[in-house]
């Protein structure tokens, strides 16, 4: 049983999604990308996007990623497009940016180990060193089951969901995923509980992962940096709002400092960094599940969102006038 | 040193080559004593301290009751009054502190409660209770005090059951570290069984359940629906939580050649709640019942309201054991209420071994009032809980959803561990079915075991 799912795992068509990715970019042409996770997946609308920039739109985006798959669309699908697109917008939560090691497994995983080109030694060093001992470096590394594992576990709990409760309830399959997570969202906890608990998980993580300055060497975020000029996209990073923050539920202490950090630092080396951590504008009410924005709550962060990079790069994108910040 | 981590799998591989290269009792004994110090000081190495304190006092006063029968009383006092000073100052004091402040403000004194805010070192609670069932046995005369200090460090520090039990007793445990042990096949074979079911207990269906837990019980008005669901999930992941722990524990034992007791057997097919606690934690219902059930009269109490009040004060006390919150002893209380209630309607007698029917209600009350204790245990407090259970009704149709996921999900998860378990009561001679099951749950541990594995959940008691 274990050889035929090592098998299906590994049969996945991995070089044709990185081609594939790159195809519907190069079809796509356009002039902005948004990447991210799913935040970015709700939280983007890509008609008021382009509304609003005047350009052709496009979002990169994975459920459940983290900074190292979102360094692979910045490297091998944005920055490898000829012509690539003008300007690279990386949105993220709290300290996501530069934890190297977040969904190196699960679906994420596996797309991961769809985008990677023949040799990523950034990931290697950054990411499966140091998130894994040698033993699952190895496993995580070059046997697919490995990686499936935490994707295994939440496909059961979104099949039993979907599939059994939900049609008994008379609940559509799309629906009940956002049904379920409205009724456990952050906004119907008990605030001391949540920060209580967020602090706990905070504190059982590496406790460098929330110390800016140590972290960001072992980031990707240096060669993103880098990456991008190179190829010469204008990386725009956005540091988005969630439901906590919108409740005015206490961060964590850490993490508030770690914010402070990365601002000096994106200041440092001319890196725009639109935080949307405080924007009071974005009210609970515009909050589905999770951290997700609503359809109105995506429209309105998108035009927000929108004319703050305009004015931060201080060009008009669809004429092209004006000086370009990097 | 968490048993679900690769230093762990290191370091047991380490010690297990190593331990079986040592031909001599004793250097195998000092080899091991020594592995245990590392295992429970990886974490932080000033837990060693209060743990050599009370093996010291313990061991000392367990030879001086036997030398000195003349201040026995003295020695055991000692002995119990040091056990109970440690757990009290590190698990206790800020608990009845903030609790005295709270009953004196009420009377109209206004007295700010000292905390002391200690780190609570893994395992305190059963090391405790280990160490003074040998001294009371001593006591009592049923054992013969050990003059070896390495054999009774041993003995109190053996890693597999250091952290979370079982609460071993001398006369199994510490007669094995005195008796020379040899590598057998059949034992060494039969520890794997053990720790492929505890690492899927665990590492699958504990962890998989969890996060779901952890966000139920931190909803700021819990419906109903949603609190039994989630009371559900958090009886099945205490369970195999803790029962994964010791099954990995006795496993880890074998393969040293020592045999651990059995701490859980299958509880949640009790049919009473006497029966249920015959079946959980058994190590620590056990002590309970030698060494404070019994010294308090249990079932020579001559009258009937006194032999209720010495269940419900025992259980109480053994809810407190838990955790240093009202949670834990209205937990306690609850259970001794229903074992008293079952005496007095003749629930255990009359309702089970009757019929098919009868067994069935039977069992569907324990276990409803067992589920319906855990939700109260793993509540953030004791009014969140019934305001959850009395008026939380269902605002929208998610709860619904959520609930029946989350009850549905449990199911999924616990599933192959159940049809395990009915493989081995109901067809114990087909081994290819219990293999093949075994198989499967090594096959579902590589792809639904959850990453980073977290605590377990009895580490702070």
């Amino acid at each position: 049983m274990l050889a035929a799912a090592t098998w299906a795992a590994r049969s996945a068509p991995r070089t044709t999604a990185l081609a594939l990715e790159r195809a519907l970019l190069a079809e796509a042409g356009p002039e902005v990308v948004f990447v991210g996770n799913s935040t970015t997946r709700e939280g983007i609308d890509e008609a008021e996007a382009e509304r609003r920039l005047g350009v052709r739109v496009t979002r990169l985006w994975t459920d459940g990623s983290g900074s190292a798959l979102w360094w692979l669309y910045l490297k091998n699908v944005v920055a490898a497009a000829t012509p690539p697109p003008r300007v690279c917008c990386i949105l993220f939560r709290d300290h996501e940016l530069t934890n190297p090691t977040l969904a190196l497994t699960g679906a994420p995983g596996m797309q991961l180990r769809a985008l990677m080109g023949a040799d990523e030694p950034e990931l290697d060093r950054l990411g499966w060193s140091a998130a894994f001992d040698p033993i699952r470096r190895l496993l995580a590394r070059s046997w697919p089951l490995y990686s499936v594992r935490d994707s295994a576990a939440t496909a059961v709990d979104r099949f039993v969901r979907d599939r059994i409760v939900g049609p008994l309830l008379r609940i559509a399959p799309g629906q009940a995923g956002l049904h379920y997570w409205l009724a456990l969202s952050d906004g119907r906890m008990d605030p001391a509980l949540l920060t209580a608990y967020q602090q706990r998980e905070e504190d059982q993580r590496d406790t460098t992962s929330l110390d800016f300055d140590a972290q960001v060497g072992k980031s990707y975020l240096p060669e993103m940096v880098e990456t991008a000029r190179a190829a010469g996209v204008t990386l725009v990073l956005v540091r988005i709002r969630t439901r906590r923050d919108a409740r005015g539920i206490p961060m964590p202490g850490r993490n508030r400092r770690f914010g402070a950090r990365l601002g000096e630092w994106c200041a440092g080396r001319g890196v725009p960094l639109i935080d949307h951590r405080n924007d009071e504008a974005l009210t609970p009410d515009l909050f589905g599940y999770g951290d997700h924005l609503t359809k109105r709550g995506a429209q309105f962060f998108t035009e927000r969102l929108c004319d703050e990079i305009r004015a931060t790069l201080g060009e008009d994108l669809a004429t092209g006038k004006g000086p370009v910040h990097q | 040193m968490l048993f679900t981590s690769w230093d762990f799998a290191g370091f047991l591989l380490v010690v297990f080559v190593a331990y079986w290269a040592i031909p001599n009792l004793r250097f195998q004994n000092w080899m091991l004593l020594a592995a245990s110090c590392v295992f429970y000081g990886w974490i932080a190495p000033w837990w060693l301290i209060p743990l050599a304190f009370t093996t010291l006092i313990d061991w000392s006063c367990a030879l001086g009751i036997e030398r000195r029968p003349a201040r026995r009383n003295l020695f055991l006092a000692v002995s119990v009054v040091a056990n109970l000073a440690m757990l009290g100052t590190f698990k206790y004091f800020d608990f009845f502190a903030a609790n005295a402040a709270a009953a004196l403000h009420t009377l109209g004194w206004s007295v700010s409660a000292p905390a002391l805010h200690l780190v609570l070192p893994a395992g305190i609670s059963f090391y405790t209770l280990q160490e003074m069932s040998y001294t009371i046995d001593v006591w009592r005369g049923r054992i013969a005090a050990r003059r070896s200090l390495r054999d009774f460090s041993l003995f109190v520090t053996f890693f597999p059951q250091l952290v979370a039990g079982p609460i071993e007793r001398a006369p199994n445990l510490l007669t094995q570290v005195e008796q020379p042990r040899r590598f057998l096949m059949e034992q060494f074979l039969s520890a794997f069984p053990l720790l492929v079911t505890g690492f899927f207990k665990k590492l699958v269906i504990a962890d998989n359940l969890a996060g779901t837990v952890d966000r139920v019980f931190m909803l700021q008005e819990p419906s109903l629906p949603l609190l039994l669901a989630g009371s559900l999930a958090f009886s099945v992941q205490i369970f195999c939580d803790f029962s994964g722990y010791s099954d990995i524990a006795r496993g880890c034992a074998k393969l040293l050649g020592f045999e651990v007791m059995v701490n859980f057997r299958a509880p949640y097919a009790a049919v009473t709640l006497d029966e249920f606690w015959r079946r959980w934690h058994i190590s620590l219902s056990t002590w309970i019942r030698d060494y404070l059930y019994v010294p308090l009269g249990g079932n020579r109490t001559k009258t009937a309201v006194g032999r209720h009040a010495v269940i419900v004060s025992t259980m109480t006390i053994s809810g407190l054991w838990h955790g240093a919150a009202w949670t834990y002893v209205v937990w306690g209380a609850m259970h001794g209420l229903g074992l008293v209630a079952c005496r007095i309607t003749g629930f255990n007698r009359h309702w089970k071994d009757r019929s098919w029917l009868g067994t069935s209600v039977s069992w569907a009350i324990t276990f409803t009032w067992v589920v319906l204790g855990f939700g109260l245990f793993r509540a953030p407090t004791v009014g969140w809980f019934v305001s959850g259970l009395c008026g939380g009704g269902v605002t929208h149709r998610g709860e619904l959803l959520a609930a029946a996921s989350i009850a549905a999900t449990t199911c999924a998860f616990a599933l192959p561990a159940v049809l395990l378990y009915a493989a081995e009561r109901f067809a114990p001679r087909q081994i290819p079915l219990r293999a093949t099951l075994r198989w499967a749950l090594v096959a579902l541990l590589v792809v639904l075991a959850r990453e980073g594995g977290r605590e377990f959940i009895y580490f702070k008691f």
